[in-house]
Order: C-alpha cells, then structure tokens, then sequence
C-alpha cells in the first residue's frame, strides 16, 4: 500500500470500476427503447400497413393469427396502426425535441456569451416562459390550427420546449465565459460568432446531448397529452391518436384490452427508456450528480 | 500514577477511495491524563482531524480503523455500538469545533440548540435549573444572554467559537476535544477563546486536547505537546523540554520556524526540509523511544518494518 | 426585500400580459371561426338562426370586432381586467364562460391540492430516507420504483389504475364526482361518496408525483449530509431522530418548498387529462367537452385561467420562501 498524504476532510466514494457497469442505466434505456420498437421491426411478418386503413377489415376483433393484436372499431388493424404509429410517436419526439435544442442552445449560448440587452430580453422571455403550463399554451395553438401533420405538431410542440433548453445552456455558458481558454481566444482576437460556434459549443456537447434526450422526452410528453385529449394529427397514426380512440369508442368498458393496453404498454417502455437514458446523460454531463448514488 | 482518561494503542486509519486505500493515521499512539492540556500540532494533511474524528466515533463512512484500540476512561470505543457512544458522547466526551465552520443549525436558534443537547441526553430537562446553568455557562464564556434569541448567522466567529465551548461544557464532560479552535479568528479572539477554554479546564476538572498548528499558541495552554507528522507522531514531551531541547529533526524546524521578538534583525532563514529528509522521516518506524522521562521520539536511525 | 418583491410582481403581470396577449392574437390569426362554426351546427340541427345572430352581434358589439385591432386588444383587455368578462360559452349559451370555469375550478383544487400535499409529504420522506444511511435499505428501493412511475405521464398510470381498480376488482368508481342519483348534502355520506369517487384520480397524480418530490429531496439531502452542523449534531450525541427531523429534514425542506410549485405547470397539464379520463368534473373535462363541441371561447378561457392561477400561486410561493428561511429575509433586509 503507497503511504498517501490526504486532506482527511475529503469524503470519498467507492465506485465500480467497471465502466459497463457505470452505465447500466444507459444500456438498459436502449433496450427498452429498441423492444418498444419491436411491433415495427417484427409486424412486417404478421400484417401490411394497409390494413391501419379504416374498415381494413371487420371491426372489433380479437387477436388472432391474421390480426395479431386485434382490430379496433372501425376496422383498423392494430398491430398495423401501432408498426406506423410509433415511428410517427417518436418522429414528433425527434423533431419538436430537435427543434427545442437547437433553437434554445442557439439562444441560451448567444444570451449567455453576449450578456447586455440580448441577454435581458431572452432571460425575461425564459422567466416568463417557465411559469406558463406548456400544455395550456399548446393547447391554444392546436386548437386554432385546422389541419395538424405529424411535422407541424413538433413546431407545435417545440415553441414551448425550447425555453427549459435556454435556461439550462445560459448557465453553463455563464461559467465557461469566465475560463481562461475562452479568454485567450478573445485576446487573439477571435470574433464572438468564432467562440461561440468554435469554443464554446464544443465544450457544451455534453450538455447539449443531454438536453436532446431530454427535449425529446418532453415532447413525446406534450404530444401524448395532447393527442389523448384529441388535439393530435388526426389524419396520421400515432400512439396517442389510437389511445384517444379507444377511450373515444370506449374499449376499456367494452373489454377490448388488446385495444388499448398495447399501446400504453409501448409508451411505458419508451418513456421508462428515455428516462434511464437521460439519468445517465445528465450524470455525464453533470459529473456532480455522481455523489448522489 | 496518573489517570489515563483517553489511551490510543497503535492505531491505524484506513480510507477507501477511488483510487485505492490511503493511510491517514499509522501506528499512532498517545495518551492523555486527566485534567491535563495535551496540544496537538501538525501540518495540513498530517492526520490531525482524522485522528479527532476517530476518537469521537465520527469517521465518514469511508473511513476505517483497521487496526489498534481507542480506550476512553477505561472503556474501549473504537468500533462500539452506536447506543454505547450515545452514552459517551457530551456527558463524558466533547468536542469544540472550529466556530466560523457551519457547526451551529442556521435554521434553528442558539437557545433551541442547547435545549437539543439537553432533552437528548435523557436528563430531565427541569426547565429552571437549566436555563440557569446555561446562563452560568454564558456568563463564562463572556457571551450576554441575548445571544440566546439569536440564530448563528447573526453572530461573529469569535461567538460562535464561544457558543460551541459553552455548549462543550454543559455536561460536564471529562475530556474535550478542541479542533483548530483559534485558527479562524483574529488574534484578540483567540486570546479570549484561549483564555476560556483554561477557565473550562479549570472549572470542570476536565482534560482538553487543543489541536492546532499554530506552534507558539501552543506553547502558551499545553501542559504536553504531540508533534504530528504524515499520520504519527514524531515527538510528544512536556511543553516546556519540547521547546527547550527539540529532539526530532521535525520538530527542531517548526520551532525555528515560530517568530520571536529576539530575532531583531529580519526573519531567520527559511528553514523548510529538503526532500530527502521528509522521506527519511516518512520512512522512520514510528515507535516512540522514551529518551527522558515523559518525553518521547521517533527514531530515525531505527529503520522501517 | 422590496426590490426582491417588486420584481416578482413585475414578472408575475408580465405573465399576465403574455398569457391574455397570447390569447388574443392566436384568435385573431386563426383561419378558424368559431361562432360561423356553431351557427353551421345549430342550423344542421334545424335550430333556428335567429338566436345565433343575436350571438353574432353581442360579440360584435363587446369585442368592437367591427373596429380596428389596437382598440380591439384594448377593449378585450378591459373587459378582462375590469369585469373578468371571458366571453360566452358558445355550448352553454347564454352562459357565460367565466361561469362555466368557475363551477369546475373547486374538483380542480381540491384535487390538486390533495395530491400535492400527500405527495410532497411522502416524496420528502422517501428522498430523505433514501439517502440516510441509518435508514433501512428498502427506502431505496422503493425510491426507484416511484421514480419509475414519475417517468411514466400521469395519465397512462390513470388508465391503468382506472383498467385495475374499477374494471378487473372493481372496488373503486370508474369516474364522476358522485354517484349518479345520488342525493347531494353537505353530510358525512356524501362526504366519503366524493371520497370515494376522488380517489383514483388523486391516485395518478400523486403516484407519479412522489418520484419527483423525492428525487429532488435526496440531492438537497445530499448536500445537507454534507454540512458541517449534521456531524457536530452527532457528535454531540443527539438522538438519531432528533438529527435527522431537525437537522436534516427541516433544513432539506426549505428549498424544497419551492420545489413545490416549480413543476406545476407540468402538474397541472397532466391533471387536466386526468380529468379527462375519470371524467372528473374539474376544469380538466370541461375543457375536453369544450375541445370536443368546438367551444372555442371556453377553451380560451380555461387557458388563460390555468396560465394565470398557475403564474399566481409561484408568485405567492416565493413571496412566502423568505419567511421560511431566516437567511433570505436577513439578507434581504441588510440592503
């Protein structure tokens, strides 16, 4: 054993030294995800995606070997409606949660280099913003637009998800602007758009990665809410539409869990996915967290 | 022969970190006798508060006594049950931490705070005679009873070091660890704190253990002095041979190192060790040779097992 | 401590501001009429017209529909702020929206306000036992199962709990706030009916809701295990709990208080669904109907009422945080 001289007020942690271990939630995310995306992987075998159409078939069937989860009440087959639905869930996911990242990164990194009236005005907007219940102003702008496309409900969704992202980056910003590296860029007489996009935004990636996942959790959030209570595209499938349905046609009293069960079911292992990931991401990030287990 | 209220017996601390165990106390031992001054000096490092928190049955979960007992008044407390160290602790056994730490709850006031130590000790809080004998133990510690109302944030650090001795007292405990006590204040405090912690001796009968590395405050209260070094002690002795004949070559630098009126003209010469010294004496067994009587040293010609 | 209130009153009608902005441009830019809507319907069902002019003209009237914008903000703003005129409830007509709202903010509080308190309770305990090291394993455990179910919107954890406990042992009401029929006093029978029938819902939300309130209780209890004042409090021999309720707990929960209403936003829109779901007639499932009779100006109106009650209670909030903390307020009042 080396003799080390140490500070004995440092509390220190045992920690597995194996990093697979480390990042078990991680991995266990991933997989919940990809089994979330086993219908679409797998249902190619079982059915086509014509047969999500209406009236593909006789309505309210149980499963069986031609409809392997079932038809709904007016004729879809589920199996069908969920290999479209969940890829249209996470595309919303994908673009409102893409979107917020970009357009709050952007924001949160020009608000905090720049600091001054920019930073002013955007630190109000965010204050404000963070106050207001997404959903409520969500629901305004669905209402109001008639014809709602899987692309447009993730604009939809992104005007609100971009404000949690602003906060977050400008105050990391805020501590990076004082290191020494970003001081000796601006005495060699780099612009500001050059640290910003050259120094500063590569040192954020963690963050950045980490607010993505969490962007996209949220708007897979504000989708499903906002779908559930009938607000969603209506004219494509997606795993919040197909449950609205079937609280709409009342499956659950009519016994028809393979109607409504499934999909929630789906929903649960991506939420749960997202969840492990983001924990582990934001640990990455966030190298403090790590005391907390 | 004395009475030997705290007896530490070739100890080792152990902690385990990240990056594999580390020894912050070895082969220690040292005794303090009753209703003596026993001044702890060492560097920043050298183990001093790990070895207070071992004697106080508070090491952080990391940390582990691997080897050696801690008897106190007879008893043996290194690894005893968390009930037997309730029993202990503040009756028999205190402890004044540095005050200008965040030691005093921010939330709850100085009064409620004393009520605390008191209703947990299962002594029957009869309100009257309490509150007299902690406006006794203020009026000691030169504290106005105003400063009862008060919560921490609104006192100094010299009141809040005398709040912690205040509360030190009040059960009249029979050894008291004190823990860098004086190191954050400014030098009329520390006199005062210094000055209350003997009145404290005095009162209560009690031995004090006075940590610190301040060399020449310690020369003031000691009755004996242990000089500590990468987790032993390289010289403990009667205050007064330490200075008059440092034996350990340690030793003989920190007290050259204490400025003194007699150098007139400008400091003396910095006295640091060189490498190759601090690795001899890291490499010194730590067995103490009683070289005169009460006064011990490490050798340095006895080489490492 | 002034300037600290000002600037929370300033932010909090700068909410405002936005929220009744919001509501007013997004009327006036949608291609959707509403009222042409309604009047469409009511003449498909062969109701006469006549009362869907008099409508026609009442909006025009009250909200100058015939003049230019800037006065039109003006007016509705006026409106608002003076009479808290919200508008008609197009479904309800002759009702007005703002007595619509009102009917079904009480089931809302009541609601929200018993998830909020047995969560935040039971969350607290749960984060701070989970981290406590004399504490029983188990805690940790059960830790990670709640914040499993927080991941998890609270209104799938509805329908399952709705699917399990009303349908497969059906023990508990399927939704409503009373038994249909049933006769409605203020006594103990109808008391534990709306008990009864309340329960599932306060369920979804409360189960959700204990994982956030103890994961933000573990990191503060984190830190607070950290502080010097918890070691001298054992050292001084003090009663385990003794240390952890007063040294522990008391001092994790201030900042925890306002932990309480940061994520009411988010409370609220998952409540709202709820609502939904159980049919709970809190503002949740009025707003359903409204979506789905294409009331437009209930819609509006519930939003702006949950915009501004949500704004409201942070406020209050934080206005109430200094006189938890003896820090703040001392700080503040130094100035």
């Amino acid at each position: 054993m080396r003799i080390r001289r140490v500070e004995p007020t440092v509390v220190a942690r045992v920690y597995s030294s194996s990093a697979w271990r480390r990042h078990l939630p991680l991995l266990a995310g991933i997989g919940l995800i990809v089994c979330a995306l086993l219908p679409v992987l797998l249902g190619r075998w079982f059915v086509t995606p014509e047969m999500a159409a209406v009236f593909g078939d006789v309505p309210n069937l149980p499963p069986s070997l031609k409809h392997p989860l079932g038809t709904q009440s007016e004729g879809r087959d589920l199996l069908a409606a969920l290999m479209l639905g969940t890829p249209a869930t996470l595309a919303i996911g994908l673009i409102g949660g893409g979107v917020a990242v970009l357009v709050g990164g952007t924001l949160g990194l020009v608000s905090g280099y720049r600091g001054g009236w920019t930073d002013t005005v955007i630190r109000t907007i965010v204050d404000v913003g963070m106050t207001v219940p997404p959903l409520a102003v969500l629901i305004l702008i669905a209402v109001s637009i008639p014809k709602v496309s899987v692309p447009v409900m993730g604009l939809i969704i992104a005007t609100t998800a971009w404000i949690s992202v602003t906060r977050v980056m400008r105050s990391q910003v805020l501590t990076l602007r004082e290191r020494l590296f970003i001081k000796t860029a601006k005495l060699s007489g780099v612009g500001s758009f050059g640290i910003m996009a050259f120094e500063l935004a590569p040192n954020l990636m963690p963050l950045f990665a980490a607010s993505f996942v969490n962007s996209v959790t949220t708007a897979i959030l504000a989708s499903i809410g906002l779908e559930v209570l009938g607000l969603g595209p209506r004219e494509s499938y997606t795993l919040g539409n197909t449950i609205y349905e079937a609280m709409y046609y009342t499956a659950m009293w009519r016994d028809m869990w393979w109607w409504w069960l499934p999909p929630i079911f789906i929903l649960i292992l991506i939420f749960l996915g997202l969840f492990l990931v983001s924990n582990d991401l934001d640990r990455i990030a966030n190298p403090r967290l790590e005391r907390g287990w | 022969m004395r009475r030997q209220v705290l007896d530490v017996q070739d100890i080792e601390i152990v902690y385990r970190t990240r990056g594999g165990p580390v020894r912050a106390v070895s082969s220690l031992s040292f005794s303090v006798f009753d209703n003596e001054v026993f001044g702890l000096v060492g560097e920043s490092g050298s183990g001093k508060s790990t070895l207070a928190m071992a004697i106080l049955g508070n090491l952080p979960d990391t940390g582990v006594l691997t080897r050696g007992r801690i008897l106190f008044d007879g008893r043996e407390l290194g690894a005893a049950s968390p009930a037997t160290w309730r029993a202990v602790r503040w009756k028999h056994l205190a402890y004044v931490p540095q005050g200008a730490m965040n030691v005093l709850n921010p939330l709850r006031r100085i009064r409620d705070q004393f009520d605390d130590i008191i209703s947990d000790h299962g002594v029957r809080s009869n309100q009257p005679d309490w509150k007299a004998t902690i406006l006794a133990l203020l009026k000691a510690v030169h504290l106005a009873e105003s400063v009862l109302a008060c919560f921490p944030h609104e006192l100094s650090g010299g009141m809040k070091q005398r709040v912690c001795i205040a509360m030190a007292m009040l059960l009249g405990p029979k050894l008291i660890i004190a823990d860098e006590s004086t190191s954050a204040l400014d030098v009329i405090s520390q006199r005062v704190v210094l000055q209350t912690l003997l009145e404290v001796r005095a009162r209560l009968n009690a031995a004090i253990v006075l940590i610190g590395h301040d060399l020449a405050l310690q020369a003031q209260v000691a009755d004996r002095v242990g000089i500590m070094l990468a987790g032993r002690f390289v010289e403990i002795g009667p205050v007064t041979r330490i200075f008059d004949r440092p034996l350990h070559p340690y030793t003989q630098r920190l007290i050259a190192s204490v400025p003194s009126i007699r150098h007139q003209h400008g400091l003396p010469d910095v006295v640091a060790a060189d490498e190759a010294e601090r690795k001899a004496w890291l490499s010194e067994d730590a067995r103490l040779l009683e070289v005169e009587p009460g006064h011990f040293v490490a050798s340095p010609s006895v080489p490492r097992q | 401590m002034w300037r600290y209130v000002i600037r929370r009153i300033g932010a909090f009608l700068l909410t405002i501001l936005f929220a009744v902005t919001l509501n007013f441009t997004v009327i006036h830019l949608t291609p959707i009429d509403p009222i042409a809507g309604i009047l469409g319907r009511l003449a498909g069902r062969g109701v006469s017209v006549e009362g869907g002019q008099k409508l026609v003209e009442l909006y025009t009237r009250t909200f100058a529909l015939d003049r230019p914008i800037a006065v039109q903000y003006l007016i509705y703003l006026r409106n608002l702020v003076l009479h808290g005129d919200l508008g008609y409830s197009l479904s309800y007509f002759p009702e007005k929206v703002s007595a619509v709202v009102l009917r079904a903010v009480p089931w809302s509080l009541g609601l929200l306000f018993s998830a909020i308190m047995i969560a935040f309770v039971l969350g607290n305990l749960l984060g701070a036992l989970a981290v406590w090291s004399r504490a029983p394993k188990l805690f940790r455990g059960l830790m990670l199962l709640f914040m499993s179910f927080s991941a998890v919107p609270c209104y799938l954890l509805a329908l399952i709990l709705l699917y399990l406990f009303a349908f497969l042992w059906p023990i508990l009401p399927a939704g409503g706030s009373f038994t249909p029929g049933s006769a409605r006093n203020f006594d103990l029978q109808t008391l534990l009916e709306v008990l009864q029938h309340a329960t599932l819902p306060v369920l979804s939300i409360t189960l959700g809701l204990i994982g956030f309130y103890s994961l933000s209780m573990r990191g503060v209890m984190t830190t607070v295990l950290g502080e010097d004042y918890l070691m001298y409090a054992r050292v001084k021999g003090l009663k385990e709990r003794t240390i952890f309720l007063r040294y522990g707990m008391r001092n994790a929960l201030v900042p925890q208080v306002t932990a309480l209403a940061i994520d009411l936003g988010l409370l609220v829109s998952g409540q709202v669904v709820v609502e939904t779901i159980f049919s709970y007639p809190g503002i949740g499932t009025v707003l359903f109907n409204a979506l789905r009779t294409a009331d437009y100006f209930v819609v509006q109106g519930i939003v702006l009422f949950i915009i501004v009650s949500v704004a409201l209670t942070m406020l209050l909030v934080d206005l109430l945080y200094p006189l938890l903390d003896p820090r703040v307020r001392y700080a503040n009042s130094a100035r």
